[in-house]
């Protein structure tokens, strides 16, 4: 009784629920000390956030006080109620050991296990390589024993790789050759220790490091580099020699266009480092490395120019990726899915582009990228609804015919979100809306239809998802023989065997073109989820329940954020800086500042005459100084 | 804990209400097209013991057709009459006797016989207000026979959509100006005004079958003028269809009853006044040649005249006599110049100007005329005009703006300003040549 009481109270008094602390992007900081002053007197309130937050902590903490000894109260209740009815009280319950802490006890044993210095003696190094990759199972596992003399000296070594994965060539040409022959070389070596004269002299390769643990040679390994254990020394080093297969770079295949660049990103987290940086040419361009995976170590890495994105942007992208804990990361669209916002907010809270030239212009905003080893697209945080709404054509394109696309893109949203709900609303509730041929027509059409319109509606949208889904599994050119065969072959019979009326395969067939309008893959699948949720409702009570619909998504979206930007921004919430390139495109002389929304250091991007040409009289000023290039 | 076992009970509770409200509100209103039946038209005729006898033509959508393959034209109406006190009892006597459910937000026309114009028609306009599938853009017409008649005549021939039929057939005034915009919307706002009063479309069904009956219509010319194209009502027009449903003239009303008729030319007269004139064929008499001659064959200039400005019109009381002052400005174009002179340029062009504004001003003289003296009726609205001069609603109430219009005194300046002269620059007549 109690709990519905309190449950009937939360509900009615709509107090907001404990506050999540949530990230939110703030400006950047002129003076530390203020800064620091403002975190303690805002809490966790930010730019966007109201001023009446803190009435409204009180107002919580105290109600939760009140339930809180309530609750006591009848606790206290209960147990004299007993005593007094000699009901023995019940017997305390054992509480759970939460499953966090048992995952973190075994993991740090685990770990435990592995982690161990380099042994001395080279037998040693040896038997626990061999128990660590099971040497005597794994086929590909390879190790080579052999001895060099320094020194004056001999040494027994081996070195360890996978097969497959390392370069042979060069393992042989820079690790091996030198270790056995060159160490007989006259080298003035005397002020140097064994392992100085190993590392110094005899491994001519570019990147060896010195590893005083097991798991830091295990890593390299694991990832294509090579193991060198040499008697005596306690140290391994490790080589970078990876020379797995890999594609090479290719034309993108899911952001197609027809102007620009047409080299996409691959499987190689260091090939896309290397794209980009030969896109952006930018010394201030930064590619800091984090490993994602407790077993996988997937290599990553967050992108950002270090004098444009705003500090508190990376220090958060940086602490949500190195917070991550799952045991294999095998792609960017998993670390989307831990890295996002919401989880259950039906729109991608970010980017996901297998373009360079894409995140090379996202970053000059002031964004940040995620690179994920193994996965050819990037992602790129934070977003808003806009971003997603643009192809990256656009800006390849000229002013006119990107504002003519754009437009012709949100038609096409409107119609993947609204057409068959709205055609439902209106031949269901709304007659009179229709030109009277038009209703004469689809009156006509639907005589000899047995159902009602709303299971002919379902019947074509799912064949049409069918049709979609089916077609991406059959391989190659069967596939879109059959996407067009189907649907048309599907569509006429559908109609001569009078499943549906023809004017609905029209509204199925705008509906579906439209969704493959929409540039993003993951904004298109939302839509064309949420289209089913508005054909509900349109059945349910027709263009009122659309109008419902939209709204509680317009709430939901305008709650959203994505890295501390809110998803509407800079509609909702308005936001002072220029509103340009967001719903139309604007010329490209005209998009002077970098979007305010994303604060970043420098918020021109271009002076107010970025075209020289434009200006003829002598003399004129350009941004408050005179043109000094005339 | 607690919070987000709040959070999930108020998720559930919202969305139960939600839906609640959704499927309770809704859902029972959704109705598929094809469960329903179309009024196109629908006339009103008076029964008897003061019954209303209700014509429906309804559209069958099957005979109309779908995509290219062409529709039954014949088959595309079918109608019902029933007779009942009010529409509504008329609607349920069809209901039970159609398999689909009738529904008017379609209908294009309202029919009523002059039988119940005459004698009021404020129950009916009630009706067409308040109903929500009454849509206010319906057009009301009066027909001067039977208005079941006239729907059972009307055959859309040269449409496969009866509801287009009407529609087109009710917008022919923009061409012609026989006949008047008759929205329910107007005529219902200008029936419960003071200022001004309701005019509608004049409907009737041709009952020619010949055209050697052309004569009973014709006969002599009055007053040396020869009866002109639009000086007939739509009762009695020389003309043969196969479609016998005639548009031409307009009803006018005094309040909400029928007090008269405008014929063809003088609607085309209140279109001026009003300023709703589109573009029209005019036919005015060959300047040279007014008055027929001895072989009964006058000579004719046909004009096409528009509104160059909307009309001027003011009032002012003189010793309580409205002082009525119209200011008209057309333009034309020279269709046609049947007689010898050359009216293209020059003198010719001004003696053609002066006399047509001369005309028109004589015939709206007598226009205005008439609603004073025949009608009583003001339906060109100049009462908005005198409207103007009070401060107050009760004083322009207390004024009695319709018992004054019967006194009022008209001037009506006309200027007809010929712009071009169509694909001829000059006129030689060919006689001359020979």
């Amino acid at each position: 009784m109690k709990s519905i009481k309190t449950y009937l109270k939360a509900i009615f008094l709509f107090s907001p629920g404990k506050p999540k602390d949530p990230f939110i992007l703030e400006a950047p900081s002129k003076d530390e000390e203020q800064d620091s002053k403002k975190d303690s007197e805002q809490g966790h309130g930010g730019i966007y956030e109201h001023g009446a937050e803190k009435e409204d902590d009180i107002r919580r903490n105290k109600m939760k006080k009140e339930s809180e000894d309530k609750e006591k109260g009848d606790i206290k209740e209960q147990e004299k109620r007993r005593s007094k009815e000699n009901i023995p009280s019940r017997k305390p319950v054992i509480q759970p050991i939460p499953l966090e802490e048992k995952d973190n006890a075994h993991s740090d044993k685990k770990e435990d296990d592995d982690i161990g210095d380099i042994h001395a003696s080279i037998k040693d190094c040896l038997e626990k390589i061999k128990s660590i990759y099971t040497a005597d199972i794994n086929g590909d596992f390879k190790i080579r024993e052999f001895r060099i003399r320094v020194k004056g000296k001999i040494y027994s070594a081996f070195v360890c790789f996978f097969d497959g994965m390392i370069d042979r060539l060069l393992v042989n040409i820079s690790i091996l050759q030198p270790l056995m022959t060159l160490s007989t070389l006259p080298i003035d070596t005397e002020e140097q220790s064994v392992q100085e004269v190993i590392y110094n002299h005899l491994m001519p390769q570019n990147q060896i490091k010195t590893c005083k643990t097991y798991q830091e040679v295990v890593d390299e390994v694991n990832f294509g580099g090579i193991g060198i254990f040499i008697d005596s020394l306690g140290v391994a080093f490790s080589g970078d020699v990876k020379g797995w297969e890999h594609r090479t770079v290719d034309k993108p295949t899911s952001e197609l266009n027809i102007r620009g660049p047409k080299e996409a990103f691959n499987e190689t987290n260091r090939m896309n480092t290397a794209l980009l940086r030969k896109t952006l040419k930018d010394e201030n361009l930064i590619v800091e490395d984090v490993l994602i995976g407790t077993r996988s170590k997937t290599p990553c890495s967050i992108v950002y120019i270090k004098n444009l994105a705003n500090s508190s942007l990376v220090d958060e992208v940086r602490r949500r990726m190195k917070s991550i804990k799952v045991g294999y990361l095998q792609d960017s669209g998993e670390l989307e899915q831990l890295l996002e916002d919401s989880t259950f907010l039906p729109a991608p809270q970010m980017l996901l582009t297998e373009r360079p030239d894409r995140v090379a212009s996202y970053l000059g905003e002031g964004r940040v990228g995620i690179i994920v080893h193994g996965s050819p697209y990037v992602i790129i945080a934070p977003v808003t609804l806009f971003n997603l709404i643009h192809s990256p054509e656009d800006s390849y394109l000229r002013y006119p015919y990107a504002t003519l696309l754009r437009f012709i893109r949100i038609m096409g949203i409107l119609f993947t979100l609204l057409l068959p709900s709205i055609y439902l609303a209106i031949t269901n509730f709304h007659q009179e809306m229709l030109p009277t041929d038009l209703l004469l027509a689809i009156a006509s059409s639907r005589e000899k239809v047995p159902f009602p319109t709303i299971v002919s509606i379902l019947i074509m949208e799912l064949a049409f998802e069918l049709i979609r889904e089916a077609g991406i599994r059959i391989p190659g050119p069967i596939g879109t023989t059959l996407g067009i065969v189907g649907a048309l072959i599907l569509g006429q019979a559908a109609v001569s065997a009078n499943l549906v009326s023809p004017i609905l395969i029209i509204i199925v067939a705008v509906t579906g073109i439209g969704s493959f309008a929409i540039p993003d893959f993951s904004l298109g699948y939302s839509f064309r989820a949420i289209r089913f949720i508005y054909l509900l409702l349109a059945s349910i009570s027709g263009l009122l329940g659309i109008a419902l619909g939209i709204f509680v998504y317009l709430l939901f979206l305008a709650h959203a954020h994505s890295f501390g930007v809110p998803f509407l921004v800079p509609f909702a919430p308005k936001t002072t800086g220029k509103r340009t390139n967001t719903i139309f495109k604007t010329p490209l002389w005209k998009e002077e500042d970098r979007p305010d929304f994303l604060n970043p250091k420098a918020v021109r991007k271009q002076p107010s005459i970025s075209r020289g040409w434009v200006i003829k009289e002598k003399g004129v000023i350009e941004d408050g100084e005179k043109n000094k290039d005339r | 804990m607690m919070s987000t076992r709040n959070n999930n009970a108020r998720t559930v509770i919202i969305a139960c209400i939600l839906i609640l409200i959704m499927t309770t509100s809704g859902c029972h209103d959704a109705i598929e097209i094809d469960e329903m039946v179309y009024v196109v038209a629908m006339g009103l005729d008076r029964g008897v013991e003061g019954n209303i006898r209700m014509s429906m033509l309804l559209a069958v959508p099957i005979a109309v057709g779908v995509g290219p393959e062409p529709g039954e034209v014949d088959k595309a109406t079918t109608m019902i009459t029933v007779e009942a006190p009010t529409i509504f009892g008329g609607m349920n006597i069809a209901n039970s006797m159609l398999s689909k459910q009738l529904n008017f937000s379609h209908a294009k026309l309202v029919v009523i016989s002059s039988d119940i114009a005459q004698r009021g028609i404020e129950r009916y306009m009630n009706t067409f207000n308040r109903f929500r599938e009454f849509r206010p853009n319906t057009f009301l017409g009066i027909s001067k026979g039977p208005a079941e008649d006239f729907l059972k005549t009307s055959k859309p021939i040269l449409e496969a959509n009866p509801a287009k039929y009407y529609e087109l057939l009710m917008e022919s005034w923009e061409i012609t100006g026989f006949s008047v915009d008759s929205y329910v919307k107007d005529s219902y706002a200008d029936m419960r005004s003071i200022d001004s009063e309701a005019v509608a479309a004049l409907l009737d069904v041709n009952r020619l079958e010949d055209s050697s009956e052309f004569k009973k219509i014709l006969g002599e010319p009055i007053n040396d003028q020869k009866t002109m194209e639009g000086d007939y009502t739509a009762e009695s027009v020389p003309a043969i269809f196969d479609s016998k449903s005639m548009n031409m003239g307009a009803a006018v009303f005094k309040g909400d009853k029928m007090a008269g008729e405008l014929n063809g030319r003088e609607t085309v007269f209140y279109l001026m006044v009003t300023g709703k004139l589109q573009d029209a064929y005019f036919t005015v008499p060959d300047p040279q040649q007014g008055t027929i001659g001895e072989d009964n064959e006058a000579k004719f200039v046909s004009l096409r005249l528009n509104l160059a400005r909307k009309p001027v019109i003011q009032v002012e009381m003189k010793e309580n006599i409205p002082h009525i002052t119209v200011h008209i400005l057309l333009e034309g174009i020279i269709l046609t110049s049947e007689g010898e002179k050359d009216y293209s340029t020059g003198e010719g062009l001004k003696q053609l100007e002066d006399f047509s504004a001369e005309y028109i001003r004589k015939d709206i003289l007598s226009f205005m005329e008439k609603t004073r003296d025949e009608f009583n009726s003001d339906i060109c609205g100049v009462g908005k005009k005198m409207k103007q001069k009070f401060l107050n609603w009760d004083d322009w109430e207390q004024f009695h703006w319709a018992e004054k219009y019967q006194n009022s005194i008209f001037d009506i300046v006309t200027k007809v300003s010929i712009r071009r002269t169509g694909m001829k620059i000059k006129q030689i007549p060919m006689s001359d040549a020979k």
